[in-house]
C-alpha cells in the first residue's frame, strides 16, 4: 500500500490511492504477502470443516497474527491505520496506531462537536490554543487531523508553532520547508505533505524556525490562510502557547474561532480562564475546551 | 465544590499529603523512640470518712461530703509546702546553692530527672532559694488524680528512675498526710491558745466579782441567805398587828373616858360604869353599904337622931359612901391612867413599827445587791468553765496526731516504663498527620487552582467540554475513579463467578 511520497508531492486535487473496496480478507493477506496460495487452500478447507471466517481460520491454523488480520480489514473497510510494529509516525499518534482505543473514541467525539458546532458552515480554519507549553495541544492537534481525515474530509494540518514546532516530528517529515518559508516568501502553499497513510490528511510543518515568529505570522498567514481554504475541507492550526506571545491569538482571530487544550492537573485554572476572556473580548469564539490526560 | 472534585484534589494532591502525613508520623515515631523513658510509680490514699470527732466523741459534720472536699486536697497535696516536705524527707534538705559538679556529685538521684540543676537554677534567675526551685520541679512531674466516685486519690510521680519515682510518690504521700495533720492542728492550737489568753481574764473578773461580793458581806455583816430578813419581817408582821390591837383597845379606853367626861359633865351618877361594876371593891363596899343602911334603917327605927348607936350608924353609912365615892374616883382615875398608857403604848408600838420598817426595807435592798452580785459571780463562773471546757478539748484537739487519711496503695517501682507511650504517640500522630495532610493539601490546591476535570473547566469557564481524551496505554493511577470502580466491580463479578463455579462443582 506504499505510496510515492513524489506522487503525493503534486498538486492534490482529486488523486486517489487505489484501494479496492472489493477485495476479500484472502487476496488482501495475498497481496501483502502474509500467506501463500498453498496456504489459501488449507485455510479454505479449515473454513468449511469448522464453519468459521477465512480470517478466524487462518489465524488458528497459525499463519498470520491478530495484527495482521485488523490491517487486512481496516484496508477493506477503508480505514487507514498503522500497527505499532511500523514505526513511521511518533507514537503519540494515538488515532494511527490504537484506532479503538479510549483515546481515540473521545477524540472522535471532539470530532463529532466540532462539525456540528464549527465546520457546519462557512467556518474551515479552527486554532487549537494552550496556555503554556506540555499540554498536549500538538498531539491533540494532530489526532484531531487525523480523525477528521479518516471521515474523508480532506484535512490539513498546519503548524503555527514558530518558536517549537513539534508536527514535523510527530509525521516524521525530515527537514524541508513549511509555513516560515512560505510566509517569508521562500516557497509556495504546495509544500503541505500528504501523510503516508491517511489518503485525506495533509500537513505543513512550520519549516525553519524563525527569530522573529510573531510578525512573520502577522505578515502573511491571512492570505495563506484564503487560500488554503479552498482546497481544504478542515483546516487545523497548531499554535504556541499564549504565554509566549500573541501569535495564537492572532491566528485565532483569523481562524474566527479557538478550541481550548489544557491538560488535566497541570493547567491553571487561572491562566484558562484569562485566555478565554481575552479571547472572548477580542471577538473569538471559544468553542470548547479538551482536556487531556496522558 | 462537589465531592468528585475534592476527590480529584486530593488523589492530584496526594504527595503533599503523603509526605505531609508521613513526616508527622515519623518525626512522632522518633521522638517518641528518642524521648527519654519515664518510670510512673503511684501511690493511692484514701480518704476515710469518719464523721467522729476523735476529741469530743461527737458527731461532726460529714466535710468530705462536700463536693469541695477532695479538690482541695488535691491542692493540698500539689502545694509547695508538701512539696518542701517532700525534700525534707528525701534528705535533700542539705541542697544548696553550690558548684554545679559539687551538685552533681552529691546529689546522683536529682540528675538523672534534672540534669545541670545548678546551671538552670542560676539561668532561671537564680533568686530565692533553691530548695524551692527544686520543689516546684518536683510538683511538675506529679500528677494528682482524684476518683470521681469514690474518696481515693492517686498520685502518679514520673521520673527516669523507676526506684526513685516510688520513693517520691511515697514521700509525697507521707508529706501530704503530714500537712493535712498540721492543717488540722493548726487552727485548734490557734484556738486553743486564743483560749487560754481569755482564759486569765475571765478569771481575773470572776476573783473580782467574787471579793466585791463577800466584801458587801462583810460589811454589811450579812451571812447568807435570806433567814434574818424572814425574823425582821415577822417581827414587823407582829409589830403591826400590836399596833391594831393596841390602837383599838386606845380608842375604846377613849371612847369610856370620853363618856365618863360626858357623864361627869352632867352629873350623873357612875353606878352604871362597867368598870365601877366590875370593880370588887366597891361591890364589896357597896354590900357592906347595903348592909349598913339596913343596919342604919334599923336603928333610925328604933332611935332617934342624937343617939349615939344612931350616930354612929350614920358614921359608918357616910363613911361607907365616901369610901365608895372614893373608890368611884379611884376607878375613874384609872381608867383615866389607862388611857394615858394605852396611848403611850400606841405611840411606842408605832414608832417601833416604823423603826422595823425601815429595817426590813434597809435589810431587803442589801439582799437585792447581795442577789445582783452573786447572779454577777455565778455567770462569770458559767463562763469561765464553759471556755475551760473549750480550751482543754481545742487543746487536745491541737495536739491530735491523726487524720481521716491513710495510704492504701505504696508506691512500688515500675517494671515498664509508662512514657513515652510509643503506640499511643503513633495513633495520634496518624490523626494529626491525616488532619495536616489534608489541610496541606487544600492550602496548596487553594494556592493554585488546577484543572483537574471537565467539571471545574465547564464551571469556571462557562464553556463545554468536549472530552477528556486520556491515556492510549491505560495508566492505571491516571485514570478517572469511574473506571477504577467498574474494574472492581469487573473483579468482583469474576469472584462472585468463580465461587458459584466451584460451589456447582
Amino acid at each position: 500500500m506504499k505510496v510515492k511520497v513524489s506522487e503525493i508531492n503534486n498538486k492534490c486535487d482529486n488523486e486517489v490511492v487505489n484501494t479496492d473496496i472489493t477485495a476479500s480478507i484472502g487476496d488482501l493477506l495475498l497481496d501483502a504477502g502474509k500467506i501463500s496460495p498453498s496456504d489459501v487452500e488449507r485455510i479454505i478447507a479449515f473454513q468449511k470443516q469448522k464453519g468459521v471466517y477465512f480470517g478466524e481460520a487462518a489465524k488458528a491454523l497459525g499463519l498470520i497474527s491478530d495484527d495482521d488480520i485488523q490491517k487486512a480489514l481496516s484496508n477493506q473497510f477503508d480505514f487507514p491505520h498503522l500497527m505499532a510494529s511500523e514505526e513511521s509516525f511518533s507514537s503519540e499518534l494515538a488515532a494511527a496506531y490504537q484506532p479503538n482505543s479510549a483515546q481515540v473514541e473521545a477524540l472522535r467525539a471532539v470530532r463529532g462537536q466540532l462539525m456540528l458546532r464549527w465546520f457546519i458552515d462557512v467556518h474551515k480554519t479552527l486554532a487549537l490554543i494552550s496556555p503554556s507549553r506540555n499540554e498536549g495541544r500538538s498531539c491533540m492537534a494532530a489526532n484531531l487531523a487525523i480523525v477528521f481525515s479518516q471521515i474523508g474530509e480532506r484535512t490539513l494540518l498546519i503548524d503555527a508553532d514558530l518558536r517549537q514546532p513539534r508536527q514535523h516530528a510527530l509525521f516524521n517529515l525530515q527537514g524541508g520547508y513549511g509555513l516560515s518559508d512560505v510566509l517569508a516568501g521562500r516557497a509556495d502553499l504546495s509544500i503541505a505533505t500528504r501523510t503516508t497513510v491517511f489518503r485525506d490528511l495533509f500537513v505543513l510543518p512550520a519549516g525553519t524556525v524563525p527569530p522573529n515568529p510573531g510578525e512573520l505570522i502577522s505578515r502573511g498567514l491571512k492570505n495563506c490562510l484564503q487560500q488554503l481554504q479552498i482546497q481544504f475541507d478542515v483546516i487545523l492550526i497548531d499554535t504556541s502557547p499564549t504565554e509566549q506571545g500573541l501569535d495564537a491569538q492572532l491566528i485565532a482571530s483569523l481562524c474566527g474561532g479557538a478550541l481550548l487544550v489544557a491538560r488535566k492537573d497541570k493547567t491553571k485554572l487561572d491562566a484558562l480562564q484569562m485566555l478565554k476572556e481575552t479571547l472572548q473580548d477580542t471577538g473569538i469564539q471559544c468553542l470548547g475546551a479538551v482536556l487531556t490526560d496522558f | 465544590m462537589k465531592f468528585q472534585q475534592l476527590i480529584n484534589i486530593f488523589w492530584s494532591r496526594k504527595r503533599i499529603f503523603l509526605s505531609v502525613f508521613m513526616m508527622t508520623v515519623i518525626t512522632t515515631l522518633f521522638v517518641s523512640i528518642l524521648l527519654p523513658k519515664q518510670y510512673v510509680a503511684t501511690t493511692s490514699v484514701v480518704v476515710d470518712q469518719r464523721n467522729v470527732d476523735p476529741v469530743t466523741g461527737l458527731n461532726s459534720p460529714v466535710s468530705q461530703l462536700l463536693p469541695s472536699y477532695v479538690a482541695t486536697q488535691v491542692d493540698v497535696i500539689k502545694s509547695h509546702n508538701v512539696a518542701r516536705k517532700v525534700l525534707e524527707k528525701l534528705e535533700l534538705s542539705k541542697l544548696k546553692l553550690s558548684d554545679n559538679q559539687q551538685m552533681k556529685k552529691d546529689f546522683p538521684q536529682l540528675e538523672k530527672d534534672f540534669p545541670d540543676l545548678q546551671k538552670k537554677f542560676v539561668k532561671a534567675g537564680g533568686i530565692g532559694d533553691i530548695r524551692d526551685w527544686v520543689a516546684d520541679l518536683l510538683l511538675e512531674k506529679l500528677e494528682v488524680k482524684p476518683s470521681r466516685e469514690s474518696n481515693m486519690i492517686q498520685f502518679d510521680f514520673a521520673s527516669s528512675d523507676p526506684q526513685l519515682a516510688a520513693d517520691i510518690a511515697n514521700a509525697f504521700a507521707d508529706a501530704y498526710i503530714q500537712t493535712s495533720v498540721e492543717l488540722r492542728a493548726q487552727p485548734a492550737k490557734i484556738t486553743a491558745d486564743w483560749f487560754d489568753s481569755q482564759m486569765a481574764s475571765l478569771r481575773e473578773y470572776l476573783e473580782h466579782a467574787q471579793s466585791v461580793l463577800s466584801t458587801y458581806q462583810q460589811q454589811e455583816g450579812i451571812v447568807d441567805g435570806s433567814d434574818r430578813l424572814d425574823i425582821e419581817k415577822t417581827r414587823l408582821v407582829d409589830l403591826s398587828r400590836q399596833l391594831v390591837e393596841i390602837q383599838s383597845r386606845t380608842n375604846e379606853l377613849k371612847s369610856r373616858k370620853d363618856l365618863l367626861a360626858s357623864i361627869l359633865k352632867q352629873g350623873g351618877s357612875f353606878e352604871s360604869l362597867q368598870e365601877v361594876l366590875d370593880s370588887k371593891l366597891i361591890q364589896e363596899l357597896k354590900t357592906e353599904l347595903a348592909v349598913r343602911e339596913a343596919h342604919f334603917a334599923e336603928i333610925s327605927q328604933k332611935f332617934k337622931k342624937g343617939n349615939p348607936q344612931y350616930n354612929q350608924a350614920e358614921a359608918q353609912v357616910t363613911s361607907l359612901k365616901k369610901e365608895i365615892q372614893s373608890a368611884v374616883l379611884m376607878v375613874l382615875n384609872s381608867i383615866n391612867s389607862m388611857v394615858t398608857s394605852s396611848k403611850q403604848r400606841d405611840d411606842m408600838i408605832a414608832k417601833a413599827l416604823a423603826e422595823q420598817k425601815a429595817k426590813v426595807l434597809d435589810l431587803k435592798k442589801k439582799h437585792d445587791q447581795i442577789a445582783v452580785l452573786s447572779r454577777e459571780v455565778e455567770s462569770a463562773q458559767r463562763t469561765y468553765d464553759e471556755v475551760m471546757h473549750r480550751a482543754i478539748q481545742t487543746r487536745m484537739e491541737s495536739e491530735l496526731s491523726q487524720t481521716d487519711i491513710s495510704i492504701l496503695n505504696s508506691a512500688y517501682p515500675p517494671q515498664k516504663a509508662a512514657k513515652p507511650k510509643v503506640l499511643l504517640n503513633m495513633i495520634l500522630s496518624i490523626f494529626l498527620g491525616g488532619v495536616l495532610g489534608v489541610g496541606a493539601a487544600l492550602l496548596s490546591e487553594l494556592m493554585d487552582r488546577r484543572v483537574r476535570s471537565a467539571f471545574d473547566v465547564s464551571e469556571m469557564l462557562g464553556i463545554p467540554v468536549f472530552a477528556v481524551v486520556s491515556a492510549p496505554v491505560a495508566k492505571e493511577n491516571r485514570m478517572l475513579w469511574r473506571f477504577n470502580l467498574d474494574k472492581i466491580e469487573q473483579r468482583l463479578n469474576l469472584f462472585i463467578r468463580r465461587i458459584n463455579e466451584s460451589k456447582s462443582i
